[in-house]
């Protein structure tokens, strides 16, 4: 489990802005290594950062999970093939 | 001679018509369903997803001279159904509560970091939510903003591809993926307090 140091327990992280750029980047994979352990470091240390990381990777897989991806009704997707056929045949 | 002039005449892509249509029905006719939910999710509405669907592939076999073999198909494909989305439904706007795009512009224009909106939303209670309800976070957040969620979390794509895909620079992608992530906690939280999943 993490530990908190209490002193360092502060509402307001110092790095914010760059936090807030890093933590999305590393949520979608877009971070280099280095970048990723440094933020991983720093989400050790810093509560809201920590909060903040987590609550948006419980919503990015909340979509990743729960949104069923809709699939064309069969019907149409024949349609659309018999369509392109027929496009097909003018050239 | 005849042959070879209709042969030249079809060799664009350096294929002939045969190889053509077997590369076009290996290639883009396995991403029919990622393009119909997307076109779905866009519109909200099956006959307009339809419709948005026949016409991004009728248009990419028009164009699949155009289209480099070996690069990202599924990019390509989504780029032209967001070109259509825009282009049919600007000049339709048959139904402007569906896609507001003052709505979409308002927000555009201020890109600030709404820290304080997401401070209470529990984890435990975003993943206790049910597929309904995440689908109508996601159906209600401006066109623009669900778009971009639905890209990067669903489709998986990268910072890049969105970026083609969305003719938007890469930092325009990033700002819009953080105010659209905001407005989508701020909906789920409204929903967990109605839905007493956080007292």
């Amino acid at each position: 489990m993490k530990s908190f140091s209490k002193d360092k327990q502060t509402s307001n992280c110092s790095g914010e802005s760059k936090c807030m750029e890093s933590l999305q980047i590393i949520l979608d994979g877009e971070a280099s290594q280095s970048d990723e352990e440094n933020f991983m470091n720093h989400l050790e240390v810093c509560m809201p950062c920590y909060n903040y990381y987590n609550m948006d990777k419980a919503v990015k897989e909340l979509i990743q999970t729960k949104i069923v991806k809709v699939k064309m009704p069969e019907d149409l997707v024949k349609k659309l093939k018999f369509q392109l056929e027929n496009i097909k045949e003018e050239r | 001679m005849e042959e070879v002039n209709k042969a030249t005449n079809q060799n664009n892509a350096g294929l002939d018509k045969a190889e053509k249509d077997a590369l076009f029905e290996k290639e883009f006719m396995p991403l029919i369903d990622s393009l119909y939910n997307f076109a779905y999710r866009l519109t909200l509405d099956e006959d307009d997803a339809n419709d948005l669907v026949q016409e991004t592939f009728l248009k990419a076999y028009r164009f699949f001279d155009s289209y480099e073999q070996g690069t990202n198909a599924k990019a390509w494909l989504f780029r032209i159904l967001k070109n259509s989305f825009i282009n049919d439904f600007r000049k339709k706007s048959k139904e402007p509560s569906k896609v507001d795009y003052n709505e979409v512009e308002t927000f555009y224009n201020s890109d600030d970091v709404d820290e304080n909106i997401t401070a209470d939303l529990r984890v435990d209670s975003v993943s206790e939510m049910i597929g309904d309800e995440v689908a109508t976070a996601l159906n209600t957040l401006a066109v623009d903003f669900r778009t971009i969620i639905i890209l990067c979390d669903l489709e998986g794509f990268t910072y890049e591809e969105m970026s083609k895909i969305l003719d938007i620079p890469i930092g325009t992608v990033r700002s819009r993926l953080h105010r659209a992530r905001n407005l989508l906690k701020d909906k789920l939280k409204s929903y967990a307090t109605t839905l007493g999943y956080h007292k």
